[in-house]
């Protein structure tokens, strides 16, 4: 490309220039101090061009490097930044995806986000020094200071507060979005014994709820599958708005015969190009779905012999006490992870394989042939099937009895159930906010039945959840300490002890409502979590140990929670030194100790979503700017700092019997850098991509060459990434007859877990009635999605962006709320509660329905009026459905299974501020 | 003369404004264009970039230029706010980051409104360039003769050292795509990224639409996309073809009927969601015919038969979708 040095190219604007003014200027400014028009016609010639240089020398730069924007994102992009006078100039997609046959091709990835990034880099908010907290905490009152006094007295906090207070005092979250950036902190919380929240949960991002059906629950398609798809149902995700680079695939499968279905409380922008919507009422997604499997059974619209192989439903339950028939109840010393089916062959009840205590790690059924319904006598034993057990259990879940609940009329409910009766390939995208509602787990578990039921799952469909990541296991072992676990909690439980939501959620909700929709209340819900922990299902760090030294890696502390003051204030106090890394000084970097800088666009790591089959770099287009580094340097550095204080101070192991485990503290960087040998980001991330068989040897330079790099076929975790077709989850099961990594080696619909049956949730149905579990008092649902103008907090306050809202934080109501309220457009409203309040302009949204004050998500909070913030008003519930462990694949897995951050159980009004 | 033309197809447009942030940044973002958006994105039904621009007159009625245009105001572009990030954040002074002035119009102001009650409401993304039309309003307007359409590609362009900044142009253009820069004195406007056409390389806002729904190409390339597009199937459509400027910015109209609205009772209802008139309105009398030919030829896919024309609108590749 034409690249010209600066030098170069200001001595020829000037030539230009001066040429212009010779040839062009005369005669125009001639012409204009007389009558005489100049002799052309614009339409067909102009004389005068030399002046278009002007805007040619504007398209120029020095050099050309490569980044990607994934922080919060799992988009993957590849971007190309034009660098002048060292300065990242603007930015434009790689646009050289290779084709797959016969699928519209992935170029260019991007969105508005990524082509402003050099815009928003510049701000004042990006950190340029480490800073030391000089006011009270949340003052931002700042100092200046040297890398090497922060590191310092990080280093001793930790050595000391391991000290007095015993290991696991030190809490490490992070989420920095990018491999070596983030496993940067997992290797350093491990050798430190620290504890490492899952920020999935965090945020809201499990889906505990078909993680009891299939491992792992969180997996995708890549997203050009969509375009295979005839049939693509948009569930509680607004791809539209926040699937940006992939969204063509959606209108693309529409022009190639697909129907598109969004099915939303609000009429979001996913509609805009859909054939149906269906405006079911906020929360109530459950019933919508079991009337949609009640018409699939009754209808009987489903595929006999994939259910019989695929899934537990031929499963036999014994109806005395409702638990899978196990062969323990056969003889003493047998398994309770051997099920049986009923085999209509030779009449009887014969053991499945393929279950987690079975020898045959296969789905063959053999000679078998399951019964799919009846009740049968296993030798005295009565027992029925799982499916028998569905049918009845979602029998009452009629269009017509469930219309009541979700506002949805049954002949749309019939409408849609007929299209996915008669379409070959069902597409379920399933977003985030399903499972940010108390009847998302049991909702996930009804829209993987649907899928399942026809058929599809692993075969033409998919349900999309999330993407997993490719499998890096060079990733793995970079993070890895052999004999140090390190202490993963849930963060979600570790904020409701350290930030004593147990309290306000008790103040806030009506304990007799709750009883009435879910059979219990808030006093329940504290039970239960003290009992999981006792049972050793959920960790228990977060009831023994303080977050007394907190070092944040990319994480607005409160933002990703409900109740941000209060959470705020009563965390602070268990936390004596408070650390943020971020490359911006955001609003939970406000109420920092110490501050670092990590480097945001100066970076050399990859992103490995897999939402496409590509491996996206972070090219370091430019090297660190002001005093900024790098996360994987910033925990290299810190790592020698503990060491060299170590050795200073003549400390060495601490022994860290909790976890069986110890701390070298006299030996932290040694260990870090494997002994030097991942010491820079280049060394540490060809550790990682050298090492994984997806990647191996010449990847790295590909990926620096090109921006991406194309995957191998290991990297798929459920199934192989072929070479010529999209990638799709779980085939292999279906093809391979591989079990899946469940209890019962199938597709998973029956749990006969104690607490189950005791909340009535052995099959999939709905766990909640009436609706909404917010107080009535308060007439508006709060509902906060993700916004097209950011990621989470990323970009938010991005001015380019700003000036294509409101300017500032907004909150949306239905134009007939407004009138009743006495609201215009643009008046500053105040939302409350009895938890808290916030205030914001109002936008008018006639896409809403009434009862709802909607707010999109990611606003800092000092963007506020009084510092408030919309998570203020959020209370907190707790799904003891998801406190479950010590049952087969259902226990605490970060990242896969504890309980997932509810936000949207919460009540509020509205008034003129 | 030969034309570069374009093709917009509003039933790809997810109006996430990629192109505009794509164009800002490489032209817009200084010396006095902060305020211009040479490309947005509208919500529409809405009042546009500038405000109420349908309004603001200009343009040709039977092929003479009407002088009758208006200059747009200051704030009907919206509001260029700068915040106080450093203050705030850094110097712990005053307790509100918020921008230097009450923010009461810009340039995406009416997103995603439209217009309807709930669940019956109804709105669609309608991206805006120069139209880099045959018979331009602002070259006519000029009476510096600094306005010329550029023989190799047909590309409107005014002249940045002969402009006087006499601002007619701005007046004429009934899309109110021409903006006056108040630094250089100068009117300036959307280039058609000519430094990248002469190149081959597309447009920014083309070459970065990640929603895929922009086609470039010449007119008279006849095995191109924009032919077969506007000639051929006819289904791409000029925006406002009654002001009389030929534009060569086209755009396959947004599908009106789905997704279905509701009855009182909820229903499916068997009427439109957005009024036919309404798009009528935007893109005249082909509108309808437009929208019929589209819905064949879907049902053809539906039903797993052949259709040339999906297979042009999904545009596989950048190769299918920019012949320059």
């Amino acid at each position: 490309m034409n690249a010209p040095n600066e030098a170069n190219a200001r001595r020829k604007f000037l030539q230009l220039s001066g040429a212009a003014l010779a040839s062009a200027a005369v005669p125009s400014s001639v012409w204009a101090f007389s009558k005489i028009q100049p002799n052309y016609d614009p339409l067909k010639e102009y004389p005068y061009r030399s002046w278009e240089d002007l805007y040619r020398k504007e398209w120029t730069w020095d050099s050309v490097g490569f980044t990607t924007h994934s922080n919060g994102c799992v988009g993957g992009c590849a971007f190309k930044v034009y660098v002048k006078n060292g300065v990242p100039m603007r930015e434009e997609q790689v646009s050289e995806y290779p084709q797959l046959p016969g699928i519209p091709d992935m170029n260019p990835r991007g969105c508005q986000k990524g082509a402003v990034y050099c815009s928003w880099v510049k701000q004042p908010d990006f950190l340029k020094y480490p800073l030391k907290r000089v006011g009270a905490r949340g003052e931002r009152k700042w100092k200046r200071i040297s890398w090497d006094e922060a590191l310092t007295e990080i280093a001793d906090k930790v050595i000391d507060t391991t000290i007095k207070r015993g290991p696991g005092n030190i809490c490490i979250p992070k989420r920095p979005f990018a491999v070596i950036s983030n496993t940067g902190y997992t290797r350093l919380a491990n050798l430190l014994g620290g504890i490492k929240p899952d920020v999935s949960s965090m945020t809201g991002d499990l889906y505990p709820g078909i993680q009891t059906v299939r491992m792992p629950a969180r997996t995708v398609s890549t997203f050009d599958d969509w375009f295979t798809s005839d049939l693509i149902l948009m569930w509680h995700k607004n791809p539209i708005v926040t699937r940006i680079p992939d969204a063509h695939f959606l209108t693309e499968a529409r022009y190639n015969g697909a129907r598109l279905v969004n099915i939303s409380s609000d009429y979001n922008p996913s509609s805009v190009h859909a054939d149906l919507f269906v405006p079911v009422k906020m929360g109530t997604d459950s019933h919508l779905a079991a009337a949609i499997v009640n018409t699939l059974i009754s209808g009987k619209h489903y595929k006999v012999d994939y259910l019989k192989e695929q899934t537990d439903l031929p499963f036999l339950v014994r109806t005395d006490n409702g638990k899978f028939l196990r062969e323990k109840d056969f003889k003493s010393d047998g398994s309770d992870q051997v099920f049986y089916v009923w085999d209509t062959k030779s009449g009887k009840a014969v053991p499945a394989p393929g279950s987690m205590g079975s020898k045959d790690k296969t789905l063959k059924l053999g000679a078998v042939d399951p019964a799919l319904e009846g009740t049968f006598d296993a030798d005295g034993i009565k027992v029925t099937t799982v499916f028998e057990r569905l049918k009845a259990e979602i029998a009452p879940y009629t269009p017509e009895a469930t219309q009541a609940e979700t506002g949805v009329h049954p002949s749309v409910v019939r409408k849609l159930a007929g299209w996915i009766a008669e379409c070959k390939a069902l597409r379920i995208l399933d977003g985030y906010n399903n499972q940010k509602h108390m009847d998302g787990f049991q909702c996930g578990r009804l829209k993987i039945l649907i899928l399942t039921l026809i058929g599809h799952h692993g075969t033409t469909g998919a349900i999309d959840t999330t993407y997993e990541g490719w499998r890096l296991e060079g990733n793995s072992e970079l993070g890895a300490v052999k004999g140090r676990p390190g202490r993963s909690v849930s963060m979600v439980l570790a904020q409701w002890v350290w930030g004593e939501q147990y309290r306000r959620s008790k103040a806030y909700y009506d304990d007799a409502q709750l009883k009435e929709q879910i059979g219990f209340g808030v006093d329940d819900m504290e039970a239960l979590r003290k009992e999981s922990e006792a049972k050793g299902w959920m960790p228990k760090w977060q009831s023994i140990k303080d977050p007394v030294v907190y070092i944040n890696g990319g994480i607005n502390l409160w933002a990703t929670s409900n109740g941000y003051s209060h959470l705020a204030e009563n965390f602070l106090k268990r936390c004596e030194l408070l650390v943020v890394v971020d490359f911006r000084l955001n609003s939970g970097a406000m109420y920092a100790d110490i501050v670092l800088p990590a480097a945001a666009m100066e970076k050399l790591d990859i992103r490995e979503t897999s939402v496409t089959r590509f491996i996206h770099a972070y090219g370091q287009p430019i090297k660190p700017m002001y005093e900024r580094k790098t996360d994987w340097e910033i925990n290299v550095a810190l790592a020698k700092k503990i060491q060299e204080r170590a050795k200073a101070r003549g400390i060495s192991r601490v022994e860290d019997p909790e976890i069986k485990s110890w701390i070298d503290f006299d030996k932290v960087y040694d260990e870090f850098t494997m002994d030097g040998k991942v010491v820079t980001d280049e060394q540490a991330l060809r550790f990682v991509m050298e090492r994984s068989k997806a990647l191996g040897p010449g990847t790295y330079e590909e990926a620096m060459k090109k921006g991406f790099v194309a995957v191998g076929p290991s990297a798929g975790k459920t199934a192989p990434v072929p070479a010529d077709k999209p990638y799709r989850p779980f085939t292999v099961n279906v093809t391979d007859k591989k079990p899946y990594g469940t209890l019962t080696g199938r597709l998973q619909f029956y749990v006969d877990h104690d607490w189950y049956q005791r909340f009535g949730a052995t099959v999939p149905k709905p766990q909640v009635k009436g609706g909404h579990l917010g107080p009535k008092k308060y007439p508006f649902k709060t509902n906060s999605p993700h916004t097209r103008w950011g990621i989470h907090s990323f970009a938010r306050n991005e001015k380019w962006l700003l000036r294509h809202q409101r300017g500032e934080p907004d909150v949306c109501l239905n134009p007939k709320v407004m009138a009743r309220k006495g609201i215009k457009d643009g008046d500053l409203v105040r939302v409350f509660n009895g938890q808290g309040e916030f205030f914001a302009v109002c936008k008018v949204a006639p896409s809403l329905p009434e009862d709802q004050v909607f707010s999109e998500h990611g606003w800092e909070q000092y963007l506020y009026k009084n510092m408030t913030h919309y998570n203020n008003v959020g209370a907190e519930l707790i799904n003891p459905l998801e406190l479950v462990g010590g049952y087969g694949h259902i226990k605490y897995a970060s990242g896969g299974f504890n309980p997932n951050r509810i936000f949207y159980e919460t009540t509020v009004d509205v008034e003129k501020a | 003369m030969r034309q570069l033309a374009y093709v917009f197809d509003l039933n790809k447009c997810i109006g996430c404004h990629t192109c505009t942030m794509a164009c800002k940044q490489l032209w817009t973002n200084r010396d006095g264009r902060e305020y211009m958006y040479w490309n947005n994105v509208e919500s529409r039904p809405g009042k546009g970039y500038p405000k109420n621009w349908e309004q603001k007159g200009g343009g040709f009625r039977n092929g003479v230029l009407l002088t009758d245009g208006k200059i747009p105001p200051k704030e009907d572009y919206g509001g260029v706010w700068e915040y106080n990030l450093q203050e705030v954040l850094l110097e712990g002074k005053g307790n509100q980051v918020v921008p230097h002035e009450k923010p009461t119009w810009g340039v995406n102001w009416d997103e995603d409104e439209g217009k309807g009650e709930f669940p019956n409401n109804h709105f669609f993304y309608l991206p805006r360039i120069c139209n880099h039309c045959s018979n331009p309003a602002c070259l006519a307007a000029c009476p510096n003769k600094a306005i010329y359409k550029r023989p190799e590609d047909g590309l409107v362009v005014v002249d940045q050292e002969r402009c006087r900044g006499y601002r007619y142009c701005v007046k004429a253009c009934p899309y109110g795509k021409v903006y006056f820069n108040l630094q250089t004195g100068k009117s300036e406007k959307c280039i058609g990224c000519y430094p990248r056409v002469e190149k081959g390389t597309p447009p920014a806002c083309v070459a970065q639409c990640v929603g895929k729904i922009r086609f470039v190409g010449y007119r008279d390339d006849k095995d191109g996309p924009i032919y077969k597009l506007v000639e051929q199937w006819k289904v791409a459509l000029p925006l406002h073809g009654e002001y009389g400027t030929q534009p060569n910015v086209f755009y396959v109209p947004p599908m009106n009927v789905t997704p279905p609205p509701f009855e009182e009772d909820g229903r499916l209802s068997d009427k439109p969601r957005i009024p036919l008139a309404d798009i009528e309105a935007l893109f005249g009398p082909g509108t309808k015919q437009a929208l019929e030919t589209l819905g064949r030829e879907m049902q053809k896919r539906r039903e797993a038969k052949p259709s040339d024309l999906t297979e042009l609108l999904i545009g596989y590749t950048n190769k299918d979708r920019y012949r320059l």
